[in-house]
């Protein structure tokens, strides 16, 4: 899904060096995905085909996007890191700029976002319907969705940008690694 | 044909000579006028750091002379002064020297860009004044291919080998370009002037210069398209200033870490970039602290620029196996020629046969309709072809293995070719 989100939207030339920080994820990814035995024949589950893809579909979305938000992020506080402290050879390693990581990280939350709040709408709306408890994965989730709200608003409106707005990103996405990696194989489904 | 080098550069002559060995525009159409002509080929490359005369004929030996002699002619100076700050070179090891030079590997600065126009131009001229024949036509677009390739193939050429440079490319690693962004030069001294040009060449929007001398920051300001205000008014432009180039000659501090402080308080997060190349500094080093700010200073970008320097020469291990390959194509293109001419008279005589019989069978085959006309011809082709491949090949082959000569004079032997191999020897025009 983060190749999907790069090769509709970044692949376009200002945006080309995001194949940087796509194909390693998506590597990582994929192997975590061998080892944890995930491409193997799926258990079939309870609920119907519709919510699941716009609900699951929907979700997956946002954390590919939150989890490229997070690794421009790094990419981001690595290479600040490396003007800050004038590390001689800066120049020597073909990198995008700040300006372009920050706006990059940006738009990747601005893409997840809505994306979770109708992937987690539809979710809540079918848990009123069947009347199931508020579990601890929903709390973590609305918990994911303010963090990251609480991101663009400082980045639109409070002028956030740069270091903070990265170390924020990256909180985000430690809950979203709590949510998907730790949670949801436990709690939900 | 010989290929002859006679020249000098940076490394074996001081500027004082160097200047007496240039060629302008005018003055190298008149050195290839005197220097090539008949089957001599003759092209002058002329940079600020070298001079070079590439020559092709039947004596080398002759060909150094008239060299010589032109570099004498333009320098006033009798050969003996001359000898010692020239360099003679020949064959493969000339055509090595000018892929080497078109891939700035001969250059002060490894990779460095403008060599590659320089030896286009030397081409161009050769070319115009009609003094290029097959060998330097050959030479020279594959000294340019070296040149294209060497930059594309490796990064000798990416990294910046100057403080100005290496200056505007860090500002880039915090801003995706320059374009619109406003510049705010702090001193109007060289040094300032230098970096501003490269800040401008890449397409900076607005440059604002302060100064204590109101007079030379106008100057300046002039020069560049921008305004000029007083060291007072500096506070108020960092809020709106991208990059701040500081090189005043004030002994103390010229930005405070509290102005900038202040200044960004007010940017709303947007990054500063600060070259501070005044020495003593001009910008206090405690902004490197604050968030947004990027502060480098003389010694900092010197680092950055040996770094760059380093990679660059690291490049040039690569770059110099690109060369060594294209040297191996030139000297087997070298080599090919000696088995050419004798491979050109042996299919020419093969074809004047085959006509002269397809004449002489005329009366016995009858009228023959199109059709079987054209058979007959493809039948007498191909078996003339095929006859030839063989041969061919081997002279070919022969002639990689620098066998070639013996090769096309056992062909020109056997079939009896001397007035053909003559004939094709005459270089192409």
């Amino acid at each position: 899904m983060c190749v999907g989100v790069y090769l509709i939207w970044g692949c376009r030339a200002p945006f080309r060096l995001l194949g940087l920080v796509v194909m390693p994820l998506a590597a990582v990814l994929l192997a975590l995905a061998w080892a944890a035995g995930g491409v193997g024949e799926q258990a079939r589950s309870d609920f119907g085909d519709a919510f699941l893809v716009f609900h699951v579909g929907l979700i997956l979305a946002a954390f590919a996007g939150f989890t490229l938000a997070a690794a421009l992020a790094a990419l981001y506080l690595w290479q600040d890191r490396r003007l800050k402290h004038r590390v001689p050879g800066v120049l020597r390693l073909r990198s995008p700029s700040l300006q372009t990581l920050d706006g990059l990280t940006v738009r990747a939350v601005a893409f997840a976002l809505p994306a979770l709040t109708v992937g987690a709408g539809i979710g809540l709306a079918r848990l009123r319907e069947e009347g199931a408890s508020f579990d601890a994965i929903m709390g973590l989730t609305v918990l994911t969705w303010v963090v990251y709200a609480a991101f663009l608003v400082l980045r639109w409106e409070a002028g956030w940008r740069g270091r903070r707005t990265a170390y924020l990103a990256l909180a985000g996405f430690l809950l979203v690694v709590l949510v998907r990696v730790v949670l949801t194989p436990f709690v939900h489904f | 044909m010989r290929l002859v080098l006679v020249g000098t550069s940076y490394q074996r002559a001081p500027v004082e000579l160097r200047e007496l060995l240039a060629y302008d525009p005018e003055l190298r159409r008149g050195a290839l006028e005197r220097l090539g002509g008949g089957s001599t080929e003759a092209a002058v490359l002329s940079t600020c750091n070298r001079t070079e005369v590439y020559a092709v004929g039947a004596e080398p030996g002759e060909l150094e002379e008239r060299i010589y002699g032109e570099l004498a002619g333009l320098s006033g100076l009798s050969h003996s002064e001359l000898a010692p700050a020239l360099y003679t070179v020949g064959d493969e090891a000339a055509a090595v020297h000018l892929f080497r030079v078109a891939a700035g590997l001969d250059s002060m600065v490894p990779g460095e860009a403008q060599i590659l126009g320089q030896v286009r131009e030397a081409y161009e001229a050769a070319r115009g004044s009609e003094t290029a024949g097959p060998t330097l036509h050959r030479l020279f677009r594959q000294a340019l291919r070296v040149g294209k390739r060497v930059r594309t193939e490796t990064a000798i050429g990416e990294n910046p080998a100057s403080v100005s440079s290496a200056a505007a490319e860090l500002a880039e690693r915090v801003f995706e370009d320059l374009a619109g962004r406003r510049i705010l030069l702090l001193g109007a001294g060289k040094t300032a002037d230098l970096t501003a040009a490269n800040l401008i060449s890449r397409g900076v929007g607005e440059i604002v210069v302060a100064n204590r001398s109101p007079e030379r920051a106008e100057a300046l300001a002039r020069r560049f398209g921008g305004r000029a205000v007083g060291l007072d008014g500096v506070e108020a432009e960092l809020v709106h200033a991208d990059v701040v180039v500081a090189s005043t000659s004030s002994q103390g501090f010229v930005l405070s870490a509290g102005q900038v402080e202040r200044a960004m308080k007010e940017r709303r997060g947007r990054p500063v970039f600060f070259i501070d190349i005044a020495v003593p500094r001009d910008v206090d080093p405690a902004v490197i602290e604050l968030e947004g700010c990027y502060l480098y200073d003389i010694d900092d970008l010197e680092r950055v620029v040996a770094e760059s320097v380093a990679g660059r020469r690291e490049e040039a291990v690569r770059a110099e196996a690109i060369v060594s390959e294209e040297a191996d194509a030139f000297r087997a293109w070298q080599l090919s020629l000696d088995v050419v001419p004798a491979i050109s008279s042996l299919r020419a005589r093969a074809e004047r046969i085959r006509r002269e019989e397809l004449e002489r069978a005329q009366g016995r085959l009858g009228t023959l309709s199109p059709s079987q006309r054209r058979a007959v011809e493809a039948l007498t082709s191909q078996i003339v072809a095929k006859l030839l491949h063989q041969p061919t090949v081997r002279m070919k082959e022969a002639a990689a293995a620098a066998d070639g000569v013996l090769y096309a004079d056992a062909v020109r032997h056997l079939f009896g070719l001397g007035e053909d191999a003559d004939q094709a020897r005459k270089p192409r025009q």
